[in-house]
């Protein structure tokens, strides 16, 4: 998996998750219903306007910082892993979207009690999948 | 004295709308909305994943699982428009069933795909 993969996939599933979710809340708004996803307290803590907003910035500033940097003769183009500090914005939607949906299926409560252990596997399982993954295309190596 | 007496027991308002009917179905049985969301959700996954498995040897699960998860919550958002019919907690599983499976067909994707 390439950098323009991963950076790729990651702007995707949060652009897509704050679509569904601002999608249903705008039905709500619009067609004054009776149920309300927007009452819910877990979805509103700083996932709709906030992250927009932070995947917003993050793009832009990641694009001037494209637009600003130079390559002089003979560089080495990958030696640092800047791409990933310009959007970092966007795995920390991830991580908060993710873990919204944790507290609404299983409750909030700290720890691991209850069955919020597997989603706990789960996103464990994941972050060690995106560390790697990183690992393997700033080096450029295998991880298996 | 009165030619015809009704039954005492609490009858529809069959006038007021189809909508009753089913509100007072979810009202007695609490389980009725979300048995039928989840009824809509394996329908188009088991339908569309075996269907795909049959024509074409392989079965693409992270994408059945995502167009049925949408397919899902586009039923379950009209039904927010009539108090009794959905609450909030079934509400906000659909949305987050909808995110997770598309978090794993972005993760599933190999280069060049999605």
């Amino acid at each position: 998996m390439g950098q323009i993969q991963l950076i790729g996939s990651f702007f995707m599933i949060a652009i897509f998750a704050i679509a569904i979710i601002s999608y249903t809340s705008n039905f709500a708004d619009e067609n004054d219903v009776a149920i309300d996803i927007a009452d819910d307290i877990r979805v509103t803590d700083s996932i709709l306007e906030s992250e927009i907003d932070s995947v917003r910035l993050q793009t832009n500033s990641s694009g001037q910082a494209f637009s600003d940097s130079t390559i002089e003769s003979g560089d080495e183009t990958s030696t640092t892993g800047g791409v990933f500090k310009a959007l970092s914005g966007t795995f920390t939607s991830v991580g908060k979207i993710l873990t919204m949906g944790k507290n609404v299926i299983f409750g909030d409560e700290q720890g691991i009690s209850g069955p919020g252990i597997a989603l706990t596997a789960l996103g464990t399982f994941m972050a060690t999948l995106i560390i790697l993954y990183t690992w393997k295309t700033w080096a450029g190596k295998s991880p298996d | 004295m009165a030619i015809y007496s009704p039954p005492l027991i609490d009858t529809l308002n069959a006038s007021a709308g189809l909508d009753n009917a089913l509100v007072s179905i979810a009202g007695s049985v609490p389980a009725f909305t979300p048995m039928l969301l989840i009824f809509v959700w394996l329908t188009i996954m088991i339908g569309g994943y075996i269907k795909e498995k049959r024509r074409l040897g392989g079965a693409d699960m992270p994408m059945w699982c995502t167009i049925a998860s949408v397919g899902t919550m586009l039923v379950a958002l009209p039904l927010t428009l009539t108090v009794g019919l959905i609450d909030l907690t079934t509400l906000s599983i659909v949305i987050v069933v909808t995110v997770m499976s598309g978090v794993w067909l972005f993760f599933s994707r190999n280069r060049n795909e999605v």
